[in-house]
């Protein structure tokens, strides 16, 4: 059985999440596949079995979606949900915070240092992957940083650091710059 | 060339995601000012290159060779690097005139 399969199967035994997000998910989980083939899906397939979702209150956060990689929660903020989002963007935003999470951090989000950088990243990957059929964006800000800044380092050492949680190959790929850290 | 430290770039954008919309100030033009003349630096821009590299610039919203569509709603980002171009070219002309 390959990992997708098996990705198939943890979802059909989660029972926090409904049947409905589970196919969303899954549809994700194959569209993420066939463009990053090489990327491991053991990490996902651990959170998708224990992954739980709730909702998010507006007074905590303002976000549309949040993922706690800690507790392995991803919550919604259905107040912002009724603005006008690509729900399909913004699953597939948090589908890559749950491929690279681990127990400490996200991506190569190392001791928050590199926060709105891996926020602008995961961005990119987002459209890059399902688009965004809304008017309504999420982390602009952060994208366009995160486009400049692969332009100056090479987004191939963005991808490596990132689905490697290595924060290393980021600080390294600097240096190689020429910047000054 | 400018001296600017990455990680001070970092922890401005980290500040800009905090802050944003609880102040309703965006510090995104700093930001961006920073990043680009980043850009420019490792580009080693001259007045010959520009051209190309204005191209490359724009051209590179096509990450992973397809277009990413967020890009197309915000061309004036473009002019903003276009404009910060333009000021990186004059301060570094001055200053080769000067040396």
């Amino acid at each position: 059985m390959n990992i997708v399969d098996e990705i198939k199967l943890t979802l059909t035994d989660n029972q926090h999440i409904s049947n409905s997000v589970k196919d969303n998910l899954f549809e994700l989980v194959i569209i993420f596949n066939n463009r990053f083939p090489d990327v491991s899906l053991i990490n996902l397939k651990e959170r998708l079995s224990t992954l739980k979702i709730e909702k998010l209150s507006k007074f905590i956060n303002q976000d549309v979606s949040l993922y706690d990689f800690r507790k392995n929660i991803l919550y919604f903020n259905a107040s912002e949900m009724e603005k006008g989002y690509d729900m399909k963007h913004i699953l597939m935003f948090e589908l890559l915070n749950i491929i690279t999470s681990t127990g400490f951090q996200t991506g190569f989000n190392q001791d928050n240092k590199f926060e709105a950088l891996n926020i602008g990243y995961t961005e990119i990957l987002a459209n890059y992957l399902v688009g965004n059929n809304s008017d309504k964006f999420i982390f602009v800000d952060e994208a366009i940083s995160a486009n400049l800044i692969s332009i100056i380092i090479g987004s191939e050492n963005l991808y490596k650091s990132y689905f490697n949680n290595d924060a290393k190959i980021l600080i390294e790929s600097f240096m190689k710059a020429g910047l000054n850290i | 060339m400018t001296v600017i430290n990455i990680m001070d770039l970092m922890e401005r954008m980290n500040n800009n995601l905090h802050t944003r919309g609880k102040s309703g100030i965006s510090q995104l033009g700093d930001i961006q000012k920073m990043a680009t003349t980043l850009y420019f630096d490792s580009a080693n821009i001259t007045n010959e290159n520009t051209a190309e590299l204005e191209a490359n610039l724009i051209g590179d919203s096509k990450i992973f060779g397809e277009e990413q569509n967020m890009y197309k709603s915000v061309e004036g980002v473009y002019d903003y690097f276009s404009n910060c171009k333009q000021q990186y070219l004059e301060n570094n002309n001055s200053m080769r005139r000067v040396a």
